[in-house]
């Protein structure tokens, strides 16, 4: 077969010596490894930062609905990292700074996806496109191929820099200060494989926005971010750090209001310092830089950076963009034409082009946008998008955090023969940026951290309201729905106006598969807010929360009132009503479909979930026991609802012991779970010693927990206590949360 | 150059490809898995792209082969494809990949729920999926056609169709034969296997 060796011979010559180099360098560790001579650790990380991920069942182990079952990989016990086998199938990803992309470069992916993986290109909610199912010798490969087209996987995954992502419209929209493209672009490569940004304890995303006001950039929830600002004719940028999603979502902080754009790149050097020198490292889920800006405040956290900033060894690199990113001009491929109003139009073209196109700054062209399925698209239609890229617009492609891909520079009389082009290879979807456009992470696809279907019931949904008759009510079309697999948030649900996150209740012994609705995110500003939680829903109910929702809101709403002000004004109780009758479940012997996610045929189970190397935060053993706190919290307001006064009660004093072991366990590994170790060690350990104390509310939280344990079940109970025992549990596992948050900020600054 | 190509797929066209329900292929593909020993090799998952137009619909993801109805070209079809290197000649692996995705269209045709998951056996679409290897021109078809055709032999009365060469070089090498028509799946399936080293 084609060897790894005949493509380095071939494609060597292509790439920069460099990187060349690199991709030798992770071929002969490939190697090594694969004779057992590099540790499985070393490699793992190494991997990561070379891009190629692993993908659910990379341990060895698929549950095939009625049990899990080991997939007997060829290699056996061979592994590519901490139980992760040599075999399993993984996934690549390729950084696309800014989304930025040419027709060739188009071309050698889609390549690489029909040779190497399944020949779908996904791209992500962070501008890169994935390949999934790619076996790890053929990641070299593709490494090459890529490569002599002037693109990386480096830095794709692990704890390093991220892809930067940018406005997909950056340089031809109407409200930019200016084309941020040539700054993104020099940080990317500034950045990339910076020794200073090589310390991390977790991985850092960088954004930028060409204004405020828009969504594009999505600054806010980014652990760092740049806003073009003009400031007396010269070009700069307010600067942002800290935010991010996961989940304790946090909205990025100001770090300097104004910074000119010569003191871009050394202000990013001066952030990394920092960070990888006072940054988590031990614990991976309080390591990311928002814990760090919390425990030291962003005031203290500016500090430190001015004063890194100031023993910096000057770098030419800092500068010597800059004339380059000034006279920096997008190249279009035709001159700007009006479109001609008497000129026939295809059929479909007018809905296409009310919702897929939008007029650039400059006139006569426009931005037209490729609505791709769930981020999807096929070798043979990359080939056909950069055909047409060709013949219209050049190299003005790029992809976009909603998973769509742009063409920039349509001339405007070309519009109606582009739609022609795109529908000839089953691309001219409208609906983009509408209801229909759904973005949805990998979710339990391929995601090893995956617990409901994010990619199934996103389908699912598009399907639905592509027939549904309320969503060309104006109010409803334009809103947002986006999905994550699990409270890892990659989906981006909390800028929703519509999200969800997967999570597992188990309900009469069985797991049942269900999403988290988060209503009312921001997506404008920059991701200006984050969605209010209002309670999980079976998976197979989601469909009708949606229209739920949507409909309530369209005939309730008040006259100009946004959707987000709507959810405000009815606050979480009210949603919580309207939802209600939705959290119903029927028996798994009355209907078994609830039992079984979207997408799927096997019974739903948790069983497939792993930890460690996903696209996302690693999941902790407390959140985990958090998660199955929650679930116990949940079938007791279902208890309670169906009226079983007895069963709400003793499932809510379960809930808070589960909540209140799980803390436990942070610091005695093998705590027993017997009631009264758990209330006396917690007690001891938490209460007593104040730590579990907020500065408000004090342990107020943890008294009914005591209470109960000491008084034992009510033998006659009263609906009215049960309620407020019910209620004070959620509101346990609630401080119980924070106190975690609190101690990853504690935590984040000591090391 | 090595002397093989990576991968190689094939794939037989649906009898009736107008009346296709992809989803429904999910729990066939997952019983599969469950089952063991339906299709050769390890079988891993299921990967549902029926979302995209003419894509690869619904896919059962295994370790050396992945097979799918396929729709690429707008036209349905059961396709395999080896990911991992086989033994034998040339011709021999040809003969292999296609002996795979009969032997999944035989278990297709086993299965009630998708009825409509019937292969026509008069035409075979064969893709050599390694530019490296045979980039899609001319040169390649002079090169390597004659030992597709041989593979193809048991499935054309014996002597080796004529081979129609798609697409332009862009894409991977991929050959179209007309097929004389074995009798039945079970008929073609044996004429192959003796064929070829799986
Ligand atoms: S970690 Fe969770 S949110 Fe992220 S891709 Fe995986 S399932 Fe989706």
């Amino acid at each position: 077969m084609s060897s790894r060796a005949d493509w380095r011979d071939r494609l060597n010559p292509q790439m920069e010596p460099g990187l060349a180099e690199e991709i030798d360098v992770f071929e002969a560790q490939l190697e090594l490894r694969q004779q057992d001579r590099i540790d499985e650790r070393v490699f793992a990380e190494t991997r990561l930062r070379r891009g190629a991920y692993g993908q659910r069942y990379d341990n060895g182990l698929r549950h095939d609905g009625t049990g899990q079952k080991q997939l007997p990989y060829p290699a056996g016990r061979l592994t590519k990292g901490p139980e992760t086998m040599w075999d399993a199938p993984g996934m690549l990803r390729i950084k696309l700074p800014y989304g930025g992309i040419t027709p060739d470069q188009l071309d050698v992916i889609a390549e690489s996806a029909e040779e190497h993986s399944d020949g779908i290109l996904h791209i992500t909610t962070r501008q890169d496109v994935q390949l999934h199912f790619v076996h790890l010798e053929d990641t070299v490969t593709v490494m090459r191929r890529i490569g002599a087209v002037g693109i990386t996987t480096r830095e794709a995954c692990g704890n390093g820099v991220r892809n930067i992502t940018g406005c997909p419209v950056a340089g031809v929209c109407h409200t930019e200060a200016f084309d941020v493209t040539p700054y993104a672009d020099a940080m990317f490569r500034f950045l990339l494989g910076h020794p200073d940004c090589q310390d991390f304890g977790r991985k850092f995303k960088i954004a930028f926005s060409g204004c405020a006001g828009e969504a594009c950039g999505l600054v806010m929830m980014h652990d760092f971010g740049a806003i073009a600002q003009v400031r007396d004719g010269v070009r700069g940028f307010s600067l942002w750090v800290g935010g991010g999603l996961g989940t304790t979502p946090q909205q990025a902080k100001l770090l300097y209001d104004w910074v000119p754009a010569s003191d871009l790149l050394p202000v990013a050097q001066a952030v990394g310092r920092v960070f990888g020198r006072l940054g988590e490292k031990k614990n991976r889920n309080r390591a990311r830089i928002k814990f760090l800006i919390t425990k030291l405040g962003v005031d203290e956290f500016r500090g430190l950076v001015d004063a890194e900033r100031a023993i910096l060894p000057h770098d030419d690199r800092w500068t010597s963009f800059l004339p380059g990113a000034e006279a920096w001009a997008d190249n279009p491929r035709k001159a700007p034409a009006p479109r001609d109003p008497s000129a026939e139009l295809p059929e479909g073209y007018a809905e296409w082009a009310r919702t897929n196109v939008q007029a650039q700054r400059q006139a006569g062209y426009s931005v037209a946008t490729v609505a791709l399925p769930l981020g999807d698209l096929t070798s043979e239609q990359a080939r056909g998008l950069s055909d047409i890229a060709r013949l219209h617009v050049g190299d003005n492609i790029r992809t976009t955090v909603e998973q769509n891909v742009v063409l920039r520079y349509v001339p405007d009389a070309e519009l109606p023969a582009l739609y022609q082009a795109l529908a000839g290879i089953g691309l001219a979807s409208a609906g983009a940026g509408t209801i229909l456009d759904i973005t949805a992470c990998p979710g339990t696809d391929t995601c090893k951290l995956g617990i409901s279907s994010s990619r199934g019931l996103a389908g699912e949904l598009r399907t639905r309201l592509a027939a549904a008759s309320y969503i060309g009510d104006a109010s409803i079309e334009g809103l947002r729905i986006k999905v994550s697999g699990c409270f890892n948030s990659c989906g981006q649900h909390h800028v929703a106006d519509i999200g969800f996150f997967g999570n597992n209740r188990k309900i009469n012994g069985y797991s049942v598969p269900h999403f988290q609705v988060v209503l009312g995110g921001r997506w404008r500003e920059n991701a200006g807010s984050y969605g209010m939680p209002v309670g999980a829903i079976p998976s197979k109910r989601i469909p009708e929360v949606v229209e739920k929702i949507t409909t309530t809101f369209a005939s309730e709403r008040h006259e100009g009132e946004t959707f987000q002000d709507w959810i405000a004004r009815l606050g979480k109780k009210e949603i919580g009503v309207l939802l209600a009758d939705l959290k119903a479940i029927p028996g798994y012997d009355e209907d078994r479909s609830f039992y079984v996610d979207w997408a799927d045929a096997r019974e739903y189970s948790v069983g497939d979930i792993g930890v460690g190397e996903c696209a996302g935060e690693v999941i902790s053993r407390t959140e985990l026991f958090l998660t199955e706190a929650e679930g116990t919290a949940f079938d007791a307001q279902v208890a309670l609802e169906d009226g079983d006064l007895a069963r709400a009660d003793d499932l809510s004093y379960r809930a808070m012991l589960q909540a209140a072991w799980a803390l436990v366990r942070t610091e005695q590994f093998d705590a027993s779970g017997d009631p009264d170790d758990v209330v006396r060690e917690f007690k001891q350990r938490f209460y007593d010693t104040e730590r579990f104390f907020d500065r408000f509310s004090g342990g107020k939280f943890a008294r009914p927990l005591f209470v109960r344990h000491a008084e034992g079940a009510p033998s006659d109970p009263d609906a009215e206590q049960v309620r407020i025992l019910a209620d004070e549990t959620q509101l346990f596992i609630d401080a119980v949360h924070q106190y975690e948050i609190r101690q990853a900020g504690a935590t984040g600054a000591s090391v | 150059m090595s002397d093989f190509p990576a991968r190689i797929s094939a794939k037989f066209f649906l009898r009736d490809g107008g009346d296709v329900d992809a989803p429904a292929l999910i729990p066939v593909f997952h019983e599969w898995i469950r089952r063991g020993g339906v299709v050769s090799g390890l079988v891993i998952d299921v990967a549902d792209y029926h979302h995209v137009p003419d894509g690869p619909g619904v896919m059962l993801i295994g370790h050396e082969w992945d097979r799918a109805v396929d729709f690429t070209g707008g036209r349905a079809g059961v396709l395999s494809v080896s990911k991992r290197d086989l033994d034998g000649s040339l011709s021999e692996r040809v003969a292999a990949v296609v002996a795979d995705a009969l032997a999944a269209a035989s278990a297709l045709a086993g299965e009630p729920s998708v009825p409509w998951a019937r292969v026509g056996l008069d035409e075979v679409e064969v893709t050599i999926l390694d530019r490296l290897f045979a980039p899609n021109t001319p040169e390649s078809l002079e090169a390597i056609g004659p030992e597709i055709a041989a593979a193809l032999a048991p499935l054309n009365d014996g002597a080796g169709p004529g081979l129609e060469q798609v697409g332009d070089t862009r894409r991977p090498f991929k050959v179209r034969a007309s097929l004389a028509g074995a009798p039945d799946l079970a008929a073609a399936l044996e004429g192959l296997r003796a064929s070829a080293v799986a």
